[in-house]
């Protein structure tokens, strides 16, 4: 049975608001009276009603928390993890907060105790419940990296597909990512454009008359006084055309009653392409009225310029003849006129690129249709692009679409190119389905298939789709074994595609991405520029791939006392010595920058574009490093004076006022406390020791006493627990490795990713490995229908 | 072999601004009129204009009701076409409300803003809204142009993070919705608006290439339709669902086939072709209008939705003096800089829809205008962005509904009239029919009254 979704286990701040002088009872759903349950009703639901359910209640759901709803004791809903975790806030005395009424003490011992019992029951009584992922559309990296890796061509299609929704923080989730017509139609475009790029077809020679005449009144082309004329042509294809231009010489006219006029000296004509001279002819002035000249072009495809010019006309010196008929009189009488263009003649092979010899692997470019080299073809094609072996009748139908092609005058290659168009409009290529066995008991959990983990792992880590190393590892069922499969994880992290990570899970879990959308106030800060904004992405980008590469503890997000710098940045910094714009590794004073908090990327993208907040800073750390995300506050609340801020009074001043207000306080505690620890920097993450006119008091209490001045102090406070850390982090990964929120029954699996991770001094690696090997990272649920 | 043809010149003009003005498309008519029972000789178009974060409503709402208020000062770009539009006051939408859920009023104010369906509260897992109003117009009249309907908008939406307290972003991105889990994310490039409704400008225009690809392109859509059908009788119950997007979608564009198929008139906006996304906003927003005046003229949809942001937008309107973060800005809590900062965006964003409603009244259209032929409706979600309020929306209603409005006026509705109300009664104008939308439970009598 499933059961009903009661926690986000993302939501594990277990803040407890103050009483708002509403009283609410925990509901004790009608289940079996079992012993537990008079533990439970006698002992932990009383502490409940009196302690946590004014906020964790329906209604307010601070922290995304109910505790007024069980179906019985304490089973179902909440799951061990759950249950753990209330246990380690009452062991350290962090809730109810501090200045609360606090309960007696023999009434939280109970309520520790019968946790420690419950949550044994429950760990063994607990079947693995590995969850299930939705069949996840490729959203737009996947899909860019998926064509470069499959077919070798670097043309991020996906760059003009609408954005793909995010949920859970992230959007590689299977249930948001939707396929609305438009993108359907962007994917038959970028199915065609990449078609297209990816296999040359050889252009057929058939040659084609296109004339361009001059004397047309809305002719093409620009017809000029002297008599030149010019045209810029399409060439379909590279290769040679003939070009004629024809000339129309009116020069000599004797008349039967005239004595011969003096002859005209020859014209000459010029011809040229794209401005270079091709050729010239001598334009003999008895010979004819409309002459002929004719021109190879040798061009690439593509648009170029054919021009053709008189040099002379040949008639200098010679006197204009009386001519009473009019209608020449005074007009040119040597001009080009038109410009037939016939080709092309000979066509120039196109270049094979890297990309058609990886799909051609057979057949002759020229030659007509193999079926069994089709067959070659596109069965290796598709079980790369689907990412699985395939079946014969799967090819079949494919083989289908080249027959088609040919059968319509296309070529092979054309046919190749349409069964290629097939292929990535397919759902099988666009979406990433995990297939349940057809029988046996639909309820139980079953591992995904060797092929399947393979696509996770590769879409995990490189957004993108197994190489042949993988796949091969995957089809002799390697993954299996595993010192195999860290083998492969270790490869994969080590290659230059997981940069894919740092870019997709860093720029999202960091919230880099929004550094784009963020416009800081020119007038408060005039240095912030596109630059600037450049250098703080990559900064945060090359410090976590660090991490990655030199696989260190994730501690390092917090305390690593290097970071990456160029000058532009160094200086915003106040940092001397950077020169140039490369990015080089710099050991920072760990005072001033020690970790992602204090970057610019961060410190900028949680602030407003004219001030810091502590609040939006606070927020910050509680959602992405401390995974203790606050309740968005409740409507009707007086507001920060902001003019005021830095002159009349401290921002920290009018927080406590803020505070005075026990509505806010109970979050504003903790949220402003950890925004504070960070006002040495400004809304662009440059160090200062004043706001307006005032110093800066970066000091402050969290709940549960301690206390810290300055940024150094809060590292040290954060790394003091660095399984709160370690836990938000997984939390984080797992999210985004899976394609799905978490639920409470993945509790079990976070707290033993963690567990591990300590034990192996937090190393990066370590956490994917653990994640990779993780329950529902190999396993599945089959849905049930209804 | 020789053969001799010139090139289709109109390869190179096309869409390059030389094209002239195209008359109504006759052939569409007669069966439009049929449905919508010979009211309207010319097709009605409609159109909705989304601004996020509310308004400021003591500039929005005029104090008189009736013709001849007086135009509080976000309305007055709109001032010199006051007998063109109406504003409806009173009108709400409950569902935008937590009903229980809690947080989240932005992301409900734009999920139900056209469906009038209390958005379930989910960061992803079991997304579900309503069909909005645009939607259920486009799936019965939708038929009639290459275009069932075009949803458009000024933001990617690629912000990471929380969208919005425990709502998934799909909901504050979109406000056009296809089914209940499925949304109509906004194009916000006018480039690629225009490559979609007038094609490419370097595409093969001979039309036996255009019947071959066309063909192919039937070819590829009948096979992977048939094969997601046999794969979908193999998965569970939700990928199933995931699967009907993709087959939906499928069918959509064979639709749009067959639609272009028999009707072979090359269509040739008037509207140069854009280069993309235009760094200064009112451009954009202008650029986005433009595109739906010539969709409305060249009749190649009848039903456009508009975002000038997602919901909860962070813009800054630097080039207006406002540095600060729009949605930032809302929650003033009675400072009144920051009311006024929040008041010169509601003006600047009706600036810009005072050039579409000029636009519309400009392009000529059967017996009329564009706008005589329209019903454009402009407003948001939210009321009063500080307080996150659902009741007594900013409704402006813009366009004549081929004689079946007349605008001009201000009307008050009874506190609490549902807005789906209000949808019901434009839907009735294009002919459609549906016993309800969202939490409807009737009809606006007023609209058509002098």
């Amino acid at each position: 049975m499933k059961t009903p979704k009661l926690f986000f286990i993302a939501t594990t701040c277990l803040l407890i608001l103050l009483s708002l002088g509403i009283t609410r009872e925990v509901r004790a759903i009608a289940g079996a009276e079992t012993e537990s349950d008079d533990d439970f009703s006698r002992v932990i639901l009383p502490f409940l009603n009196e302690n946590c359910v004014f906020c964790h209640n329906g209604t307010l759901e601070t922290a995304g928390l109910r505790l007024d709803v069980f179906r019985e004791s304490g089973q179902g809903p909440a799951g061990p993890g759950l249950w753990k975790r209330v246990q380690g806030k009452l062991l350290l005395g962090e809730m109810p907060p501090r200045d609360r009424p606090q309960p007696r003490p023999e009434a939280v011992e109970a309520v520790i105790e019968w946790i420690e019992t419950r949550t044994e029951d429950l760990a063994l009584a607990g079947l693995p419940e590995p969850g299930r992922v939705t069949a996840r559309r490729l959203n737009r990296s996947e899909y860019n990296n998926t064509i470069r890796d499959l077919i070798g061509v670097n043309l991020k299609p996906a760059d003009d597909f609408p954005a793909d929704d995010a949920g859970y923080g992230f959007d590689n989730i299977g249930d948001v990512l939707s396929l609305p017509p438009i993108l359907m139609e962007k994917y038959l475009t970028a199915a065609e454009a990449i078609a297209e790029a990816a296999i040359v077809v050889q252009p057929s020679a058939d040659p084609t008359l296109v004339k361009y005449l001059a004397s047309r009144v809305d002719g093409e082309g620009d017809f000029f006084p002297d008599g030149a004329y010019r045209v810029n042509h399409l060439f379909p294809f590279g290769g040679e055309y003939e070009l004629q231009v024809r000339v129309i010489d009116r020069r000599y006219r004797p008349k039967k009653d005239e004595h011969p006029p003096p002859m005209p000296a020859n014209g000459v004509l010029s011809v040229s392409l794209d401005g270079r001279q091709l050729k010239t002819f001598e334009v003999e002035p008895d010979k004819y009225e409309r002459g002929t000249f004719d021109v190879i072009l040798e061009v690439p495809e593509g648009k170029h310029e054919v021009f053709a010019e008189l040099l002379s006309d040949g008639m200098e010196g010679i006197p204009q003849p009386k001519d009473t008929e009019d209608s020449y009189k005074g007009e040119r009488k040597l001009f080009v006129d038109d410009f037939a263009l016939l080709g092309p003649m000979k066509v120039k092979p196109l270049p094979l690129t890297e990309s058609h010899r990886r799909i051609l692997i057979c057949g002759d470019p020229a030659g007509g249709y193999q079926p069994e080299c089709a067959r070659q073809i596109l069965s290796r094609l598709l079980r790369r692009a689907y990412r699985r072996p395939v079946q014969n009748e799967e090819i079949d139908p494919l083989l289908r679409f080249v027959e088609q092609a040919l059968k319509e005058g296309d070529s092979f290659a054309q046919g190749i190119r349409l069964a290629l168009k097939v292929i990535l409009v397919s759902p099988h290529f666009l979406f990433r389905i995990e297939r349940d066995p057809d029988s046996g008991d639909s309820g139980l959990p079953h591992q995904i298939n060797q092929h399947e983990l393979a696509v996770r792992l590769s879409y995990f880590l490189w957004s993108s789709m197994p190489d042949e190393e993988l796949f091969q590892a995957a089809e002799s069922s390697e993954l299996s074994e595993p010192e195999q499969l860290e083998r492969q994880i270790r490869r994969i992290l080590a290659n230059p595609k997981s940069a894919a990570l740092v870019e997709n899970f860093g720029g999202q879990w960091l919230q880099l991405r929004n550094l784009e959308g963020i416009t800081p106030d020119p007038d408060r800060f005039p240095d912030f520029d596109d630059e600037l904004r450049e250098a703080m992405r990559r900064e945060t980008e090359l410090f976590f791939k660090t991490i990655v590469d030199e696989d260190l503890s994730v501690i390092a997000f917090l305390d690593a006392e290097f970071t990456f710098l160029n000058r532009r940045l160094a200086l915003h910094y106040g940092i001397e010595g950077v020169e140039g714009d490369w990015f080089r590794r710099v050991r920072v004073d760990p005072t001033q920058r020690t970790g992602v908090l204090t970057q610019a990327s961060v410190l900028t993208v949680s602030s407003y574009p004219t001030r810091t907040s502590p609040v939006l800073r606070g927020k910050w750390l509680l959602d992405n490093i401390l995974g203790a995300p606050p309740p968005a506050p409740p409507p009707g609340i007086p507001a920060l004076n902001e003019e005021k801020v830095g002159l009349e009074a401290t921002q920290r001043k009018q927080l406590e006022q803020h505070r005075s207000n026990p509505a806010c306080a109970v979050c504003h505690i903790k949220m402003d406390a950890l925004g504070f620890g960070l006002e040495n920097y400004d809304a662009v993450g440059a160090w200062r020791t004043r706001d307006g006119r005032f110093p800066v008091d970066s000091s402050g209490t969290l709940p549960g006493g301690k206390a810290f001045s300055g940024p150094a102090q809060l590292r040290a406070i954060l790394v003091d627990d660095k399984r709160e850390f370690g836990r938000c982090l997984t939390e984080k990964m797992l999210t985004y490795a899976l394609g799905r929120g978490l639920e409470s029954y993945d509790t079990p699996t976070v707290e033993a990713v963690v567990e591990r991770l300590e034990q192996d001094q937090y190393r990066f690696s370590r956490l994917v490995l653990e994640i990779v090997t993780s329950l529902p990272f190999r396993m599945r649920r089959k849905e049930t229908e209804g | 072999m020789i053969t001799a043809k010139h090139l289709p010149r109109r390869t190179f003009l096309r869409g390059l601004g030389a094209a002239v003005a195209l008359p109504l498309l006759d052939a569409m008519q007669p069966a439009f009129a049929a449905r919508s029972a010979a009211r309207v000789s010319t097709p009605c178009r409609l159109g909705f204009a989304y601004v996020p974060n509310g308004i400021v409503m003591e500039n929005w709402t005029p104090l008189q009701a009736g013709p001849g208020f007086e135009v509080p000062s976000i309305l007055e770009p709109l001032a010199a076409s006051r007998q063109d539009w109406t504003i409806l006051s009173g009108l709400t939408h409950n569902s935008g409300r937590a009903l229980g859920d809690g947080p989240g009023d932005h992301a409900r104010a734009a999920a139900s803003y056209l469906t009038g369906v209390h958005p379930k509260k989910t960061n992803g897992a079991d997304i579900k809204n309503g069909i909005s109003v645009d939607q259920v117009a486009a799936q019965a009249i939708g038929d009639k142009t290459r275009f069932p309907s075009l949803e458009l908008g000024t933001e990617h939406g690629r912000q990471t993070g929380n969208c919005d307290s425990g709502y998934s972003c799909a909901y504050s991105n979109s406000i056009s919705w296809r089914a209940e889990a499925s949304p109509m994310p906004p194009e916000v490039n006018p480039r690629l608006v225009f490559e979609r409704l007038f094609g490419k400008a370097d595409q093969d225009n001979d039309p036996a290439a255009i019947a071959k690809r066309q063909r192919y392109q039937k070819s590829i859509l009948d096979f992977v339709r048939a094969d997601t059908q046999k794969v979908q009788r193999k998965l569970g119950p939700t990928d199933r669902r995931k699967l009907d997007e993709y087959l939906h979608a499928v069918r959509e564009i064979e639709k749009r086939i067959e639609h272009a198929e028999q009707d072979q008139k090359e269509i040739v906006p008037e509207l140069d072709r854009p280069a993309g996304i235009p760094i200064d906003y009112a451009k954009h927003v202008r650029l986005m209008f433009d595109l739906q005046v010539v969709a409305f003229q060249t009749d190649v949809t009848r039903i456009t939705t508009f975002m000038f942001g997602r919901e909860g937008s962070n813009r800054t309107y630097r080039e207006i003096e406002v540095p600060d973060a729009h949605h930032g800005l809302t929650h003033h809590k009675g400072d009144t800089k920051k009311i006024e900062a929040v008041g010169k965006i509601n003006r600047y964003h009706m600036e810009q829809f005072a050039y579409f409603i000029e636009r519309l009244r400009s392009t000529p259209d059967g017996d009329g205008s564009l706008l005589d032929h329209s019903i454009i409706v402009y407003g948001s979600g939210l009321s009063d962005g500080n307080d996150h309020t659902h009741c007594d929306l900013p409704v402006l209603m813009a366009g004549r509904g081929c004689g079946t409005l007349h605008p001009g006026r201000h009307v008050r509705f009874p506190d609490e009239t549902p807005m789906t109300n209000l949808y019901l009664s434009i839907l009735d104008r294009v002919g459609v029919q549906p016993d309800s939308l969202g939490d409807s439970n009737g009809k606006l009598g007023e609209l058509s009254e002098i």
